[in-house]
């Protein structure tokens, strides 16, 4: 049977690592279809901030010839990948976005990409992003402009990860890796129709990360599916913990997952996400899970403190660039970073202190439940010009909870609105349970059509 | 632009920013204060809110409680 591009790159990687296995197709097939879909829909989509097309050559080659041999490294080895333009990539420019470090090429990569790259996947390129994972990016400032989502190109995919989730929603990339400090894995693949993991912080190095947080900023997987998502965490996660894979067909029936109703109803939705969302509800309960009413922490503390904490972390991450560079600083990096000037040192110890009882407070809660669900974005995504003029630290009022938390938190794809944009859910889980939130995403996967659908520009190819 | 601000609370600034090596512009001062809101004010709301109970983390992981 032949197979299209369209069929091919758009198919998990799941299934293209069936295929390598089975010998129907081989790493530089499958690597050529995805340079081929580079070059012909990266002008339309600008979601690679460096394509590398020889080293994807190259490393395709090289699994083509291990396998061969019999040596397979494992399910991820010939699979086409991107990584988040701030993950160090040895003798390939690494620039997070930013006049700052305009010509930077770091000489070692970063733990993930190492881990990535012992697992034998191939390097299509650097994926585009905010600068220096900051979330709102504005135009005409001599940065690279934004990616333009796949469901419609007039619009924002979502930041900072932007081009992680355009590459992997319109078959760019099998999959690829991007950052979370507030959200920035998951709202763009709220947005972009796709899955993003942000994982328990410290589970996946960042190492050779650029920083935005330290206590804050977490490395995961965008991917196509909930399974692909968990084979990426078994590469790039802590040795001790790779069995992400291993329960995901379980099933949930008697797991039970918190619906923070008094919040959520708290919070302006669009309609076709708060009926989305209530979908989402109604499919849990019918694969056997129980929905239980919890009270979360108020919103207004969480931000608080997340805000304190970023940006008295970011300043500190940065002091060394902003002395230096402050004039090659776009103005939405410098927006988010200027607030962190607020803060004593006193202060962004309340901020850890208000943490502690965040934290607290929702471990009590997960006494009573497995996972708790919210919608991850209030509305689906926005226009470019809507992005622009919306307040300068735009929030997600669902997702910095998980980054304070330190906890697993995942975005599937749960419907669409009437422009047939995507819309997310965010199920977030106890620390270190990530296989936990995984099992429950695969399993509202299975009941579900939504990962199935992609975007009409991913078409096209012969 | 500088009659609505808070001079002191500007002044202020400017001298946290400079410890930093940071010089900050008029048109700096007025958007970072703007943003205190959303972030300082809440801050210290949420602290009085939650109370003081906690101790801040300690160079290891031993809970000792």
């Amino acid at each position: 049977m032949t197979r299209s591009d369209d069929d091919l790159c758009l198919a998990p990687i799941a299934y293209q690592s069936e295929l390598i296995a089975s010998g129907e197709i081989s790493p530089p097939e499958l690597t050529e279809a995805y340079l081929r879909r580079i070059e012909r829909l990266e002008p339309l989509l600008g979601c690679f901030a460096l394509a590398t097309p020889d080293r994807a050559k190259a490393d395709s080659l090289q699994a083509e010839i291990e396998i061969r041999k019999g040596a397979r490294r494992g399910p991820l080895h010939g699979i086409p990948v991107g990584l988040k333009d701030l993950i160090d990539t040895a003798g390939i420019a690494t620039t997070a976005n930013t006049k700052v470090l305009a010509h930077r090429v770091p000489s070692e990569d970063a733990e993930v990409a190492k881990r990535l790259r012992e697992a034998g996947t191939v390097l299509l390129g650097k994926l585009q992003m905010t600068e220096f994972a900051t979330g709102k990016s504005y135009t005409g400032e001599g940065l690279a402009p934004q990616p333009r989502n796949p469901w419609a190109i007039d619009r924002f995919p979502g930041g900072s990860s932007s081009g992680s989730a355009v590459a992997v929603a319109a078959g760019l990339a099998g999959a690829s890796l991007g950052s979370d400090t507030g959200g920035s894995i998951r709202a763009p693949a709220a947005f972009s129709g796709v899955v993003g993991l942000k994982p328990t912080y410290g589970l996946v190095s960042t190492t050779g990360v650029i920083p935005l947080a330290w206590s804050l900023d977490h490395v995961g997987p965008l991917t196509r599916t909930v399974e692909d998502c968990a084979l990426v965490m078994d590469a790039i996660a802590s040795a001790q913990h790779r069995d992400h894979t291993v329960r995901l067909r379980q099933g949930i029936e008697g797991l039970r997952i918190g619906v923070p109703s008094e919040f959520i109803a708290s919070v302006d939705l669009q309609p076709s996400v708060r009926s989305s969302f209530e979908e989402a509800l109604q499919i849990f309960t019918g694969v056997g899970a129980e929905l239980s009413d919890v009270v979360l922490p108020e919103f207004a503390d969480v931000q608080a403190a997340f805000l304190a904490i970023a940006g008295a972390e970011g300043v500190s991450a940065h002091r060394a660039w902003l002395r230096s560079s402050r004039h090659l600083y776009g103005r939405g990096a410098w927006e988010r970073l200027i607030q962190g000037l607020l803060y004593t040192g006193a202060e962004y110890v309340d901020a850890q202190r208000i943490r502690g009882v965040i934290m607290r407070s929702v471990a009590r809660t997960f006494e009573r439940v497995e996972v708790i669900a919210v919608p991850s974005m209030p509305s689906t995504a926005p226009t470019f010009e809507q992005h622009q003029l919306a307040p300068p630290l735009p929030r997600s009022p669902f997702l910095d909870l998980a980054n304070l938390l330190g906890a697993p938190a995942i975005s599937v794809p749960c419907g669409s609105d009437d422009l047939g944009l995507p819309i997310g859910l965010n199920l977030m889980g106890r620390p270190l349970e990530d296989a936990t939130v995984l099992r429950v995403a695969a399993t509202f996967e299975r009941a579900t059509q939504w990962h199935l659908r992609h975007p009409a520009i991913a078409f096209g190819s012969n | 632009m500088k009659g609505g601000l808070d001079q002191t609370r500007a002044e202020e600034l400017r001298v946290l920013a400079r410890r930093l090596g940071l010089v900050l512009s008029d048109e700096d001062v007025a958007f970072a204060l703007m943003l205190e809101e959303g972030g300082r004010v809440q801050l210290s709301q949420a602290t009085t809110r939650l109370g003081t109970e906690d101790r801040p983390a300690g160079p290891s992981d031993v809970d000792t409680r």
